[in-house]
This record gives structure tokens, C-alpha cells and sequence, in this order.
């Protein structure tokens, strides 16, 4: 088999699993009984109520990423450019509220303030939703922003502390020189947050998601449904069109030996830290703490033996849906980074396409394209949840994969090559050891993502069969609060426990001083 | 003047300077040569102030920057100027835009700016290329544009961390020439790092090898 | 890396195998709460030695759920019988033309208003759509059409009519009244500022914790409250004479056309059917009232016997209800 062949399998693969549903649905689009039409799109042009719902979209999307740009600059700087007390645990505290699912975050805001009140009636509506999304997308800019810090040469500072102080010179060097970082999570963060389906819905602000989701869940008209979901799908080109020329314009010079400069805080430091600690708290602590104390000790030991069977089949769908994104991802990538094959580019934005559409439009077309009798050893079986995760979350574990495979120096591959080693011995012997802390991270990433899914498990899973994030929310129709308190709980253990391990073995430095 | 007075550093415990003294007077030129990893680089560091040392004191021009492990000045403000190895032009300031950063800094005005760019361009020979990208500039280019950012605050300190080694043989010689005028010019005390015997022929009125 | 390979494609073949593995099974997909449902089919599969592979659907408003799944699988079915927790839904599946007739033995003294014509589907263990007033309310309300009496103006609430039963109901007033008539009740609504809720639980809550005087949900909502001890109580509209009466919502069992397995499809529907199955819905905390006369239930609720019916035809309903969403849509925006 030949590099050439291995990619136009990947990328075949990947087409007929993914692409091939969604074709289907927004094909039909275009069809009705008597043939082509684009009567579903003019009415959706005409539906007033839809468009105020996309006004509404675009404010809370908007208020989130400037939000969660801001702060998210002004921690990263706290966490990483200084030796504020234990900021890697606040890191990583600050980290859960992405890898659970988002409707978790919601209900424990919930059970702390119930509906009632000032607060209460705060939290539903435009401002709950911003907070939640907030809180939960926190991490991208954070992230983000602290791993490119690392990417800013030292000397760039150095020659500006030469001349004033830390103030001037964060906000006249390095600030600036993070500008492409920062838009890059602000566009991911606007994406994330206009997606959104639970938080708003749970807590009642009416966004063009909801609209498109009503689509289906009250009309059963898929056709109609589908086309409401495209505004979505064409915004998110649009943004992408964007990060492509920020990814573009990010060009670093990457230090070759020096140090991240550090900033001494002195006087400040403990103010400092009480307020990150009080942030943190709010953020994070008040909603577990709202599952926490609305579960009970019994209620949670309840729970678990109940659910000790969905618990493990969501264990085994996570690792095997996690094994296969890990794969493909790092086929995807090489495919993608050393650009295998002149289709590089187009599998590149689809595999993006994917995971941006609703995932209620994958699950449908999943299900419209492969339940034939011919394909019930696919459909029938827990072969197409697996082929749900993988379509709809290859994006993840791809980029993780590439972002490893771009660091990589061309001169180890060439060197290989002048010893004689073929593409699959490079990709075998240099690339894939090179990039395995990366891949252990895309299975982490993978995971939780998997366990976090619920639309396409519910559309898909063959009966009998269930993860725990679709047991919550079925549980959620009438079970009692603290069972759900304490389900979700064990959620949020299942979600921490790789992190830990995953923690433990890239070991606390390097996951944070990778460049 | 510069006194390094009884100066130790460790890094990771492993001991860089110890008891260390230096003294270099007004307008020399200190040339420092040594192996790579003899500390050549963090001497200056501690110069600058991006470092601090577990003892010792640091005295500038008659003040104590800093004592043992404390900042007494910050590096702005210790009156020195740098030339990095790597030169460290910000990429998303223009020529001119990196000289006068430090000049902005200090909030002097527009026009008062301008004449002291326009003139430490034609200082270092790059006449009207204030709104040039230093990444479209070629090496040479560069090295002049980071000499005229150091010296546009008048430095009375000058630290240079082999400043020409990534340039061909040739330029390298002209630019030696032309630090030697500037220093005589401008009158500052230069503390120069380089692994090149012959550059520090020609540069130093001083040399100290470290690492023996 | 060839170990790996060969472990996805052994953990392929398992899960490709593990769902084939038994014969006798049936499969359910169920719109009824798991939490009510799931102890019944467990019931089920101890009682018959049949394996019960169940698709359990979320809130409506919180998931597409299992009726699209059921609509996709149009050509291959997967399930053999849906359990609706509503007649409506089983009337859009029969209009799709995705349900097997089968007329259930155990279902004859189930009042045929309860049931399709065409025995597509059989009603069984019914909720009613009743008021949850505040305790020691006076004039409590006995109509629906006390939501537009100017006294309670801004002081009542309605689950959002976008979803579940209060589409139901406001199709079924369709079907009654005619559109005039429902139309002007809609209006009346909206201009004596009844709150929109999202769900008749929030309703119930909103009663319950004193922000709404009374408002009209369905009877497991209201029992729970009272069970759950808030100062609440209840009244059954429309129960005098020339009124309507009390609109029911009965659960709906039904078989789809192909299904993989026919006989025990039959099995599980009869069992659901019985007087036995509506006995347990009745005492578990959903408080269902059984359609089946002469079943044993709790107290809070009245027997089906004792109460006034709005006599409906639900396929007539169903049909309504998809004319009138962009209808409810445009008045919610108003």
C-alpha cells in the first residue's frame, strides 16, 4: 500500500461514513414530489420569529467570547507568567466545566437557585445562559492564550523591560503579539457558544438553535428541519474563513533556549490570589457545589448500582469511540500536514463541516443512510454509534494530531528518507513516536467528548443500549432531583478520572511547557 | 561604571558564579569570551536585571541595582541599553515603531520622536526605512535597526550579546567598525559578549575569559 | 500497530454480535418517563422470559427523541412497538402510515374513545388535564375559560403550547370548537397576560411556590406536587352541564408495520393493556388513572367513572395540530 493509497482510504472512509449522510440530508433539501425546489429556503427567509432568534443568538454568542476573551487574557497571563500560589490547580479547576456536559453546569446553577428570586430569575434568561456558556467556554481563551504565551521569544520582552516596566510592556509586546491567539478563541468561542442547544434551552433564552431543533422535535419534517439548520452550518464558514487568515498571520518566533519570562508580583500577589480563588469558587465550585448538596450519600450509592451497567457500556463506547478518533485523527492529520494527496484541503473543511453541523441533522442522516437490511450489521449494532463519534469528533483529535505533526522539523523526516526508511517506516518510526504524547492527549480529548455526546447516542444507540449522558436526561423527565444530583456526579467523576491519569502521565510540566 | 561585588549564581544548584567581582570603568570596552554555557549571557542578564543573583551586589553608575536576591531598579530604569543575540525586533511594530517604542514609553512628544528615529537611522545608515517590516529587512538591516533601537533612549550602559554572529564575514567586519564609532560617539560604557577571538581584538580595550 | 488493528476490529465484531445474541426479545422505543415505564417492562420480561431492548425518550422539549428515530427507520424498522405517552403522537405514526393494526384481546372494556378506529393504537393508563390551584384558594377555577376572567389577569400560567399536552388540548379545542372560537380564546389569553411556561412541571412549580394562582396541567404533575407536600390542591374543569369536560390524554400502545418480532410484540402490548399494568401506573408516582373500570387506584384522583370526558376524536386532533403550530408559534411571538 502506498502513502497515496492510505490517504484516499482514510479520506473515502471518512466520506462514506460522514459525508455521505449529511449529503443526503441537504440534498433532499432540494427536493420535493415534484421535484427541484427551494421552497423550504425562501420560508425560511420569510420566518420572522427565526431571524429575532438569530439576533438573539448572535448578542449572547458575542457577549460570551468577549467575555471569555478578556478574562480568559488576564488569567492566562496570571496562571502561566506568574508564580501566583497553585495555578496549575487552578488550571485545571478551571478546566472541568468544558469536559462535562454543558447541561450539567446548568442544572447544578439550579439547584442552587432555583427559579425563584433575584438570582433565579437571573439565571433564566439571557443573562443565566451567557454565564453558563461562559463559564463552560472559559477555558478555550485560557488555553489558548497560555500556550502561545509560551511561544513569545523571551528577548521581545526583555528588549521592552529595557526600556518600562511589566505594565507597558504586556500591554505594547506581548498582548499584541498574542492579538492572532486571542481571535482565533474569540471565533471559536462565538462558534461554540451560537451552537449551543442545552444551556439556553434549559434555561429558557430562545436562540435559532432551539428554533431549528423545534424543527424536528415538534414537526417531525426533516427536510424543513435540515434547512433550518444551515444558517448555522453558513456562519460557520464565515468564521472559518476568518481563523484561516489569523492561522495565517500567526507566525512566532519560537525560543530556542530561553525561558518564559516570569512576573514577580510582590505586594499584590496575595490579593491576587483570594481573587482567583473567589473566581474560581463561583465559577466552578458554586454549581458542583448546588449537585453536591442537593444529592445525598444514599441517594449517590443508589445511583451508582443503579446505573452501574450504563456506566460501564458508557466506559466501553468511550474507549473504543476514543481509540478509533485517536486513529483516524492521526491519519487525518498526516494527511492534512504533509498534504498526501491534492484533496488535502477540501477533506480538511469537511471533516470541520461535520463536526459543525447539529448534531440532530448527523444523527437523522446516519440513520436514513445506513438502516437498509443489507446494512443492519452496521445499523443494528453498536457499530453505528461508533461511526457517530467519529464523524462528528474527528475534527478534535485531527487538530490535536496536526498540531504535534507541525512541530515536528522537516530535517528528522528528510533524514529519515536519506536512510532509506519508506513513508510507512517514517510514519511508523519518526512520526508516530514523536507525536505520541499528542495522541495520548486526542484519546483524552476523544473520550470525554464521547462521553459528553447525547443527540446522536440517543438517535442511533441500538435499543437496549445507553451512555449516562442519555440516561441523565432521561432520568431528568420526572426522576427524582437528588438521583439526577448524584448521576450527575458520577458524569462528572467519569470525565475527571482520565484527566487525572492523563495529568499523571504527561506529568505536571510538560503538559503545560510544550510549545 | 559597572561593580559586580562578591556575586553568586546558581542555577538548578549548579554553581555559574561564585564570589564573583568585576569593575568595568566609564566608556570601556569590555570584551567577555568564553565556552558556551561559561555564563557569558547571564552575566549580562544580571546586568540587565532579568536575573537576580542569591548574593552579591550589583552596582551602576554609583547605585546599588540590586542587593543579594533583591531588585533594588528595575531593568527600565537602570539606564542600560541591549543587544540581543537574536535581536528580539518585535514583529508587529514597524521599523520605526521599534525605535521609538521605548521613546513613546516616556511620553515624549510626536515630532521630538520623530527627529530622534529619522536620526538614529541615519546613525546607523538606513535612511527612510521607518515604516519598513523588519521581517521584509535583510540580516544585516536588522542588526543596525536593533543597535539604533538600543541607543535610542542614550544608554550609558551598553550590553551585547553576539550581536554579529549570524552575519557573513564581511558585514560582520564593517558593523565591528561601526559599534567602535558609535561607542566613541555616544560615549557609553560597552559590555560586549562574543565567542570570536578576533572580534574581540578589534573591540575590546579589555578582555575577560570566563570559564577557566 | 497491527495489535491494535486487530483489537478494534475484534471489538467491532463483538459489539457487531452482542445485540444478536438472544432470540426471544422485543423491542420497545417508549415516550412515557423512564422512570415510570422501565420497573413495568421489567416486570414484563421476569413475567415472560422475553428480553426487553427499550429506546427511552428524554423531555420533549429536551431531545428530537425517539418519534423521529421511529419516523427515520420508516424502511427498515427496528421497533416493534412504541409506547406514546400521548394518542397524538400515535396519530401522526398512523398518518405515515408507520403502524400494524392488532386488535388486543385484554383491550375489549377499554372505552373506544380510547382507542384508533382502525385499531392502529389502544389507549391505556390516562393522565387528565386538570387545575393546580394554590390551598385555600376560594373561588377555585372551574373552566378553562377562567384563564380569561379579568381577576386573575397576569396571575396564571400555561405550559409553553408548543409541546406535549398543551398542544394536545389546544388542538383538541380545535377540533371542538372550531378555529373562531379557539382563536378568540388564544387572544383572550394572551391579553390577560397568562404566563408561558416550558413545561406543565414548571407550571405546577410555579403554583406550587406561589408565583401563579392555578394553572392547567397534567395529573402526574399535580400529584407529585401534592405528594411532594406543597400547599396545593386541584379542580377539574369544565364538568358541568353543556360543558366540555375534562380533556383526557391516555397513554397510547401500538405495533409498527414490519416489525422484527410480531408475536411478542403482541405479548408486550397485551401486557401493557391489562388491568394489572394500569393498576401499577396508577400506584407508581405518575398516578395514571386506568382506563380498565373497576381497577383499584390511589385516592388523590378521581376514578375515570366519576368524570366528565371531553368526547374528542384524536386522529381529528392530530391532523389539527400540525395545522396549527405556526399558528401557536405566531401567538407565543405576539
Amino acid at each position: 500500500m502506498s502513502e497515496k493509497q492510505l490517504s484516499y482510504g482514510v479520506i473515502a472512509l471518512v466520506a462514506l461514513l460522514g459525508l455521505g449522510p449529511i449529503a443526503y440530508m441537504v440534498g433532499s433539501t432540494f427536493f420535493d414530489s415534484s421535484g427541484f425546489t427551494v421552497s423550504g429556503y425562501t420560508r425560511l427567509l420569510e420566518d420572522a420569529v427565526f431571524w429575532k432568534h438569530a439576533a438573539n443568538s448572535f448578542v449572547l454568542a458575542l457577549t460570551v467570547a468577549s467575555a471569555a476573551i478578556l478574562s480568559g487574557l488576564f488569567l492566562a497571563l496570571l496562571l502561566t507568567k506568574t508564580h501566583l500560589y497553585m495555578r496549575y490547580l487552578f488550571l485545571l479547576v478551571l478546566l472541568v466545566p468544558l469536559l462535562i456536559p454543558p447541561y450539567i453546569l446548568a442544572y447544578g446553577w439550579y439547584a442552587l437557585l432555583g427559579r425563584e428570586g433575584l438570582l433565579g430569575g437571573l439565571l433564566f434568561g439571557f443573562w443565566g445562559s451567557a454565564f453558563v456558556l461562559y463559564s463552560v467556554y472559559l477555558p478555550i481563551p485560557l488555553f489558548i492564550t497560555a500556550l502561545f504565551l509560551r511561544k513569545v521569544d523571551a528577548g521581545l520582552e526583555e528588549a521592552g523591560l529595557l526600556v518600562c516596566n511589566w505594565r507597558c510592556v504586556l500591554r505594547g509586546i506581548t498582548v499584541p503579539l498574542l492579538a492572532p491567539s486571542l481571535g482565533l478563541s474569540f471565533l471559536l468561542v462565538f462558534i461554540l457558544s451560537i451552537s449551543e442547544l442545552s444551556v439556553p434551552q434549559f434555561l429558557h433564552y430562545d436562540t435559532f438553535v432551539i428554533e431549528s431543533f423545534t424543527q424536528f422535535s415538534a414537526f417531525y419534517d426533516f427536510k424543513t428541519a435540515t434547512v433550518y439548520a444551515m444558517p448555522l452550518v453558513i456562519i460557520v464558514f464565515a468564521v472559518l474563513w476568518g481563523m484561516q487568515g489569523l492561522l495565517s498571520k500567526t507566525r512566532y518566533r519560537v525560543s530556542s533556549h530561553k525561558k518564559m519570562l516570569m512576573i514577580t508580583l510582590g505586594k499584590m500577589r496575595w490579593m491576587l490570589f483570594l481573587g482567583v480563588v473567589l473566581f474560581v469558587a463561583v465559577i466552578v465550585g458554586l454549581p458542583l457545589a448546588g449537585l453536591v448538596m442537593q444529592s445525598t450519600l444514599s441517594s449517590f450509592i443508589h445511583a451508582v448500582s443503579e446505573a452501574l451497567p450504563v456506566i460501564s457500556s458508557t466506559l466501553i463506547y468511550g474507549a473504543m469511540g476514543a481509540t478509533l478518533l485517536t486513529l483516524f485523527g492521526f491519519l487525518s492529520a498526516h494527511i492534512i500536514v504533509y498534504r498526501t494527496t491534492r484533496l488535502w484541503s477540501l477533506f480538511e473543511k469537511s471533516v470541520l463541516l461535520i463536526f459543525m453541523l447539529s448534531s440532530t441533522v448527523i444523527g437523522i442522516g446516519l440513520i436514513l443512510f445506513w438502516n437498509h437490511p443489507a446494512t443492519n450489521i452496521v445499523y443494528a449494532t453498536a457499530v453505528i454509534i461508533l461511526i457517530g463519534y467519529l464523524v462528528k469528533y474527528l475534527l478534535l483529535t485531527t487538530e490535536i494530531s496536526a498540531l504535534s505533526l507541525r512541530q515536528i522539523p522537516a530535517s528528522f523526516i528528510e533524514s529519515a528518507q536519506l536512510s532509506g526508511a519508506s513513508w510507512s517506516q517514517r510514519l511508523l518510526l519518526i512520526i508516530l513516536p514523536l507525536a505520541k504524547e499528542s495522541l495520548l492527549l486526542a484519546w483524552g480529548v476523544g473520550f470525554i467528548f464521547v462521553l459528553r455526546e447525547s443527540t446522536i447516542t440517543m438517535l442511533v444507540a441500538p435499543p437496549g443500549e445507553t451512555t449516562l449522558s442519555v440516561y441523565i436526561l432521561t432520568q431528568m423527565a420526572n426522576g427524582a432531583p437528588a438521583h439526577i444530583a448524584s448521576l450527575c456526579l458520577i458524569m462528572l467523576t467519569l470525565v475527571l478520572l482520565p484527566l487525572a491519569l492523563l495529568i499523571y502521565r504527561l506529568k505536571k510540566g510538560t503538559l503545560y511547557d510544550r510549545t | 561604571m559597572i561593580a559586580l561585588k562578591n556575586l553568586s549564581y546558581r542555577v538548578e544548584n549548579r554553581p555559574l558564579f561564585e564570589h564573583f567581582d568585576l569593575q568595568v570603568a566609564p566608556k570601556e570596552r569590555l570584551v567577555i569570551l568564553g565556552p558556551s554555557g561559561a555564563g557569558k549571557s547571564t552575566l549580562l542578564r544580571l546586568i540587565a536585571g532579568f536575573v537576580l543573583p542569591q548574593s552579591g551586589e550589583i552596582v551602576l553608575d554609583g547605585q546599588t541595582v540590586s542587593q543579594g536576591n533583591k531588585m533594588l531598579v528595575e531593568p527600565h530604569q537602570r539606564g542600560v541599553g541591549m543587544l540581543f543575540q537574536d535581536l528580539a525586533l518585535w514583529p508587529h511594530l514597524d521599523v520605526g515603531g521599534n525605535i521609538a517604542f521605548g521613546l513613546k514609553i516616556q511620553k515624549i512628544q510626536w515630532e521630538v520622536r520623530q527627529q530622534k528615529v529619522e536620526k538614529m537611522l541615519a546613525m546607523v545608515g538606513l535612511q527612510g526605512y521607518e515604516t519598513r517590516k523588519v521581517d521584509t529587512l535583510s540580516g544585516g538591516e536588522q542588526q543596525r535597526v536593533a543597535l539604533a533601537r538600543a541607543l535610542a533612549l542614550s544608554p550609558k550602559i551598553m550590553l551585547m550579546d553576539e550581536p554579529l554572529s549570524s552575519l557573513d564575514a564581511e558585514r560582520n567586519k564593517a558593523l565591528r567598525k561601526e559599534i567602535i564609532r558609535l561607542q566613541e560617539e555616544m560615549g557609553f560604557t560597552l559590555v560586549y559578549v562574543t565567542h570570536s577571538q578576533e572580534e574581540a581584538d578589534e573591540i575590546g580595550t579589555r578582555e575577560l575569559l570566563l570559564g577557566q | 500497530m497491527y495489535r491494535l488493528f486487530s483489537l478494534l476490529v475484534l471489538a467491532f465484531l463483538f459489539t457487531a454480535c452482542s445485540s444478536n445474541a438472544l432470540q426471544k426479545t422485543v423491542t420497545v422505543y417508549v415516550s412515557e418517563d423512564q422512570v415510570f415505564s422501565e420497573p413495568l417492562l421489567k416486570d414484563f420480561e421476569k413475567e415472560s422470559g422475553i428480553r426487553v431492548r427499550a429506546v427511552y425518550d428524554t423531555e420533549e422539549s429536551k431531545s428530537t427523541g425517539v418519534m423521529n428515530r421511529l419516523i427515520a427507520e420508516k424502511n427498515n424498522p427496528q421497533a416493534d412497538v412504541y409506547w406514546a405517552n400521548e394518542p397524538i403522537r400515535a396519530e401522526v405514526l398512523r398518518q405515515k402510515g408507520l403502524l400494524q393494526p392488532y386488535q388486543s384481546p385484554v383491550a375489549k372494556d377499554i372505552p373506544d374513545v380510547f382507542k384508533s378506529a382502525t385499531d392502529d393504537w389502544t389507549g391505556f393508563s390516562a393522565r387528565i388535564r386538570l387545575f393546580i390551584v394554590q390551598q385555600g384558594m376560594k373561588d377555585k377555577p372551574t373552566s378553562i375559560m377562567d384563564y380569561t376572567k379579568p381577576e386573575y389577569k397576569g396571575k396564571t400560567v400555561i405550559a409553553n403550547p408548543l409541546f406535549g399536552t398543551t398542544t394536545s388540548q389546544m388542538a383538541a379545542l380545535f377540533s371542538v370548537w372550531g378555529s373562531k372560537k379557539t382563536e378568540q380564546f388564544l387572544a383572550d389569553l394572551k391579553a390577560n397576560d397568562v404566563m408561558i411556561s416550558t413545561s406543565n412541571g414548571e407550571s405546577a412549580d410555579f403554583v406550587a411556590s406561589k408565583s401563579a394562582l392555578f394553572a392547567l396541567v397534567d395529573s402526574d404533575d399535580a400529584v407529585s406536587r401534592l405528594k411532594a407536600g406543597d400547599a396545593v390542591a386541584f379542580s377539574y374543569p369544565d364538568q358541568g352541564a353543556g360543558e366540555l369536560g375534562v380533556f383526557v390524554v391516555p397513554n397510547a400502545v401500538m405495533m409498527i408495520k414490519g416489525a422484527p418480532h410480531p408475536q411478542a410484540a403482541k405479548k408486550l402490548i397485551d401486557y401493557l393493556l391489562s388491568a394489572e399494568s394500569e393498576k401499577k401506573l396508577a400506584f407508581a408516582d405518575c398516578a395514571q388513572i386506568p382506563l380498565h373500570p373497576g381497577v383499584v387506584m390511589p385516592p388523590y384522583l378521581k376514578p375515570m367513572d366519576e368524570l366528565k370526558v371531553m368526547q374528542v376524536d384524536y386522529a381529528k386532533v392530530a391532523q389539527k395540530m400540525v395545522e396549527l403550530q405556526p399558528l401557536l408559534k405566531a401567538w407565543l411571538q405576539k
